[in-house]
């Protein structure tokens, strides 16, 4: 039992999944369903865990908010992963002129914190759901970018790669069965560490109201709603502070596993960035 | 100090930088449809003909480089333009906002600096101590939370169940959320940096001399650690940026992230523009002391920069 | 004072179950030069941090360990700063990572000095100027103001020797000194180490896995193998006669390659050989825009098919460039180079330009994918060279197993994988890669640089039989010309990019005409009686001081 308890982080991470999974085929109540009347109400045989400051059940909220944020952050982090893999990839095959031009694109977004980046995306692009993905997508495409440089440079130098090259085989050949299967690991490993800043990115900008819009349910946005009326429905508040800080803790716990198992390379990277 | 590192390509990329970002802010800023004109018409405090006159009056209606040149040229004088919902000069906001930010920022640093770099130190010196799981959990912690949540917790807890503590106005709760999220950043790569270079082939030599223990840590381990701490201060910056923006919020405070805020509920361009090329301008600045700290504490980057 | 100075008697060394050293003894005198000589993993070092109280992980010692009749190991922990640096000194393998990058030479020896009210810092600052220059480092006193990255390998490991000296010690230990080193760097440095010895009269313990500079430095000599002391007596008797099996197979591989003994390789081409492979004019050049350096200037070389070429140099000679070239891994900025009649780097096919010419790698754990069985590397060289024919996996398999037993391996180590191999299994593997191709011309790029010394006449001894059975061209690298004088046919000696002397071997070796030549010969022959002649060490600012260095036994 004591060896289950120690895999803690799999275990939320896993009930969080299926929750998302699940979340339209659960029996809650209507997540945006408003009711003047039933405002901060406690817990009831009705409500489970309550009403927050506009009659929305609060655990209907919880569910759906799970299912929003993981797939904010996932549709974010793929956007993070196509644009940064493809385009360090691009920039690192093409050499040259491409390639610093890639590159220093890159490390001016690095230079802005990505709250800020975010920030200023989301003025422009309006509030909104897709407006978020893309956003935060983009602050964090330089972070792949440099990992693929990093996973390049490495696999340039590599002894066998020479060898392979020396016997005649073919550089798409090389790539398939020599460069990619030592990538693998470190790129999963990449994504297990930006998924939970993903979350915590979109987190604090729908919080402050720059995310997605205002009745849409991700976490952020709850504790934005009920952090007013911390007093007369702590509750409210306390959930789904809980659920976020469960969450990214356990991501995070299991990016850290994942990387000190399979790739050593991102250590380095993670000490140096 | 160092000559060769403040050569022109250098400092012209950075300013670049700043250049650059500032215009895409500002384009990203334009971009959105409706502006402040819209503001006013909804809450009717104009009609029609006012509105287009207020348009010219603001230059709204020319193209967007050519608004972005006026506002440059402006800037460089120290006119800031003036705030759309206010008419106060934008300059005399933020001038009086700046403080208070820079306040809570400060000493949250501080706060978090010396507490993380002792526990770090401290975990090193005294193994008995075991401290090694609280770094482990502070590390964590720091790194997955986002301070908003820490923030409301530490609000439920302190202020709404336990009542210490006003919600409202007080400095002491946002400057420990903040400081302890900074410590639990920097002690993990810190500790980890310390036990490597106490590996180090060279801390080898210098006992082989027969250096005092004393002498061995403060002149041989520190000083080859403490470079992973300048180089973390992009990432400190970040997290520093977007709590004091939070706490500001969270707490009540009157600061550049509360003015930021109600600027971009507001729409009011001229102060959101501002803002936001100050964080920004900072930022290259903190950068630009963190190379120049590097370099000095390390005499090899000074040669090799870039 | 009599007796030994330092006197070791069943010292063992355990890591928990794991016996590192095992009950070994020795003496050594004052004024006397003790050489531990042992392959890696002998326990030669582990005995050297012993005596200094320096052992990694507390590791369980039993044994004495007396220096001046005092027990060491039975002593207070405290008081071990009495006795390091003060009375036993140690200059450590890698100069580079030994020495505190952000420290100043001149902060480091200071530190190393005795705390001592009685002199001034002006006095103390002077005392570091001398050792400097007791070391031969030029312009001593702006030396003390440079970080160690400002200064070359061989110089560091002076500066290591001066901050060594600095409270005069009775005992200096040097644990491989110069493995890290150049050949030509590497001679200089010792000669160093035996005058401060001698003018000090200092004991020293010289540790080192080559015989060579061990028979060179050392008045006795010690045998280790494994954690155990094999023998020990004089260098002459170890030399002349070796009681141990072990000493036996060292002393013998030197002595070959001392006599020349190894069969000479007969060309047995017949009438005018036509050259395979022909460099014309060749430069190459790395990076781009203000870091494009020039690596190789204006080569030109021919090799007859058949012969043996060999490539003497140091690193930074651009030698490995140059076999890079001539495998058309990079791309000559300028001139021409031709390979059995083909541009390497624009072959029209590059299958087919791979079954003419092959590569031998020194790196031997890189050049293997870690996770690829042997099997699967051999099988990737064999279906290449296969072509289009398609063979049952069976005789593929078959086939490897031949590849292997070639180069005197067994055929259940294709199972295997690479890190669970010793270095010699892992180069024997590399070669039978490339022949796998079936190759006409072999390039080997320092093939056994990196293996112990045991191991290495067996590859050499391989390689010959290979190209003697294959009638190959052999294009051999290296920097070790003791090792060249036995195989090259013709050989060429570079620096720094040129080539500074090209011609038949045997002439190159008994009457070289370049002065750089002249030095790689004395740097491989360490131990040999002859008096050197004067060579140069070259100095910041360019000017050349002339130094004088007899090596005597």
């Amino acid at each position: 039992m004591s060896r289950v308890i120690k895999q803690w982080p799999w275990l939320i991470l896993g009930l969080a999944v299926v929750i998302a999974l699940l979340a339209p085929l659960l029996p809650t109540q209507d997540p945006y369903y408003q009711s003047l009347l039933a405002r901060n109400l406690a817990p009831s045989a009705q409500h489970w865990l309550g009403t927050d400051s506009f009659g929305r059940d609060v655990l209907a909220r919880l569910v759906a908010g799970t299912r929003l944020t993981l797939l904010v952050a996932v549709a974010a982090t793929c956007i993070a992963f196509v644009g940064g893999v493809g385009l360090g990839l691009l920039g690192c095959l093409a050499g040259g002129v491409t390639r610093t031009v890639i590159y220093t694109g890159f490390d001016m977004i690095l230079t802005m914190p990505a709250i800020l980046l975010s920030l200023a995306l989301m003025v422009a692009l309006g509030v909104g759901t897709g407006s978020v993905i893309l956003a935060v997508g983009i602050a964090f495409m330089p972070l792949f970018a440099y990992v693929t440089r990093a996973i390049h440079e490495r696999e340039s130098a590599a002894g066998y790669v020479t060898a392979a090259r020396v016997i005649g085989v073919s550089p798409l050949t090389i790539a398939w069965r020599h460069v990619l299967p030592n990538a693998i690991g470190t790129l999963l490993t990449q994504i297990a560490i930006v998924m939970p800043r993903a979350i915590t990115t979109e987190s604090v900008l729908s919080f402050f109201g720059m995310g997605v819009a205002p009745d849409v349910p991700t976490w952020g946005r709850i504790i934005a709603t009920a952090a007013g009326f911390a007093e007369q429905a702590p509750l409210s508040l306390l959930f789904p502070v809980l659920a976020l800080a469960l969450t990214t803790l356990s991501l995070s716990l299991v990016g850290t596993r994942l990387r000190d198992t399979l790739d050593p390379l991102g250590k380095q990277l993670a000490a140096g960035a | 100090m160092h000559v060769f590192f403040k050569t022109a390509p250098f400092l012209l990329r950075k300013f670049l930088n700043i250049a650059a970002i500032s215009f895409i802010i500002f384009m990203l800023v334009r971009a959105v449809p409706g502006d402040i004109t819209d503001y006013y018409s909804a809450r009717g405090d104009y009609d029609a003909n006012a509105l287009l006159a207020l348009r010219q009056q603001l230059g709204l209606d020319d193209s967007l480089p050519m608004q972005f040149m006026t506002w440059l040229k402006a800037a460089l004088h120290g006119d800031l333009g003036e705030s759309m919902r206010f008419g106060t000069p934008v300059a005399t906001m933020l001038r009086d906002a700046l403080p208070n930010s820079l306040l809570l920022s400060g000493a949250a640093l501080l706060f978090g600096l010396v507490t993380g770099m002792s526990v770090a130190v401290l975990a090193l010196a005294f193994p008995a101590w075991r401290l090694g799981k609280l770094l482990e959990s502070l590390n964590v912690w720091s790194i997955a939370v986002p301070t908003f949540c820490t923030g409301v917790i530490v609000i439920l807890v302190f202020s709404v169940w336990l009542r210490w503590l006003p919600i409202r106005g007080q400095l002491l709760l946002p400057v420990i959320i903040l400081g302890i999220d900074i410590a639990g950043q920097v002690v993990k790569p810190l500790y980890e940096e310390l036990c490597a270079t106490t590996r180090a082939p060279f801390i080898r030599t210098a006992r082989a001399k027969g250096l005092s223990n004393w002498r061995i840590a403060w002149r041989h381990i520190l000083p080859n650690s403490l470079s992973v701490v300048v180089a973390m201060s992009g990432v400190i910056l970040g997290g520093l940026i977007g709590g004091t923006l939070t706490m500001e919020a969270l707490f009540s405070l009157p600061g550049l992230g509360s003015l930021t805020l109600e600027a971009i509920h507001g729409r009011d361009y001229t102060v959101i523009q501002a803002a936001v090329m100050l964080l920004a301008a900072f930022v290259v600045l903190i950068n630009i002391a963190t190379a120049a700290l590097q370099a000095s504490i390390d005499p090899r980057l000074a040669r090799h920069h870039e | 004072m009599s007796g030994p100075l330092l006197s070791i008697r069943d010292l063992s060394i355990c890591y928990g179950d794991k016996t590192v050293v095992n009950g070994i003894s020795f003496d050594i005198q004052p004024g006397e030069v003790l050489g531990v000589i042992g392959e890696s993993g002998s326990g030669k070092s582990l005995t050297a941090l012993a005596a200094l109280g320096l052992l990694p992980d507390a590791p369980q010692l039993s044994g004495e360990l007396r220096y001046r009749g005092e027990d060491l190991l039975q002593m207070a922990p405290t008081c071990w700063r009495r006795v390091r640096g003060r009375h036993i000194a140690i200059v450590f393998q890698d100069p580079m990572t030994s020495l505190n990058p952000l420290m100043t030479l001149g902060a480091q020896i200071l530190e190393a000095m005795p705390p001592d009210r009685t002199r001034s810092r002006e006095e103390r600052t002077l005392h570091a100027t001398q050792l400097l220059r007791e070391v031969g480092l030029p312009e001593p006193s702006h030396q003390l103001s440079r970080y160690p990255f400002e200064l070359s390998g061989g110089q560091q490991q002076r500066a290591m020797i001066a901050m060594a000296l600095a409270c005069d010690p009775q005992l200096l230990i040097a644990d491989e000194p110069t493995t890290a080193l150049d050949v030509t760097t590497q001679a200089q440095v010792l000669t160093v180490l035996r005058d401060v010895q001698k003018s000090r009269g200092m004991a020293m313990l010289f540790i080192s896995h080559d015989l060579d500079a061990v028979l060179a430095m050392a008045d006795r000599v010690a045998v280790m193998r494994h954690g155990e002391l094999l023998e020990q007596g004089t260098a002459q008797a170890i030399f002349n006669d070796p009681q141990h099996a072990y000493t036996r197979a060292l002393t013998t591989a030197h002595k070959r390659r001392l006599s020349g003994a190894r069969q000479k390789n007969t060309n047995n081409v017949q009438g005018l050989p036509l050259p395979l492979v022909r460099v014309n004019g060749v430069s190459v050049e790395y990076g781009s825009g203000r870091n494009r350096k020039r690596v190789l200037h204006d080569i030109n070389l021919q090799v007859a098919a058949g012969s043996t070429l060999g490539i003497a140099g140091e690193s930074g000679s651009g030698k490995s460039t140059l076999a890079k070239a001539i495998m058309g891994l990079v791309k000559p900025a300028t001139g021409r180079i031709e390979v059995c009649r083909t541009d390497p780097a624009r072959p029209a096919d590059r299958k087919a330009f791979a079954r003419t010419c092959q590569y031998i790698f020194q790196d031997t754990a890189g050049s293997l994918n870690p996770r690829h069985r042997i099997l699967q590397a051999l099988l990737e060289a064999v279906q290449i060279q296969q072509g289009g024919a398609t063979l049952k996996i069976g005789d593929l398999t078959a086939h490897c197993a031949g590849l292997l037993s070639d180069v005197g391996l067994d055929a259940e180590l294709l199972q295997r994988y690479p890190h669970q191999l010793s270095g010699g299994q892992r180069q024997r593997i590399v070669i039978a890669r490339a022949l796998a191709m079936e190759p006409k011309v072999l390039v080997c790029d320092e093939p056994v640089s990196a293996l112990d010394a045991t191991v290495r006449h067996q590859i050499l001894d391989l390689i010959m039989e290979i190209k003697k059975k294959r009638n190959l061209t052999l294009i051999f690298i290296g920097h070790d010309l003791a090792v060249m004088e036995d195989i090259a046919d013709q050989l060429i000696v570079m620096q720094q990019g040129r080539i500074v002397e090209q011609g038949e071997a045997h002439s190159l070796f008994s009457a070289p005409r370049a002065d750089y030549t002249r030095e790689l010969l004395q740097a491989s022959h360490l131990s040999r009686s002859t008096p050197l002649t004067p060579y140069a060490e070259p100095c910041a600012n360019g000017a050349r001081l002339v130094k004088l260095a007899h090596i005597n036994r």
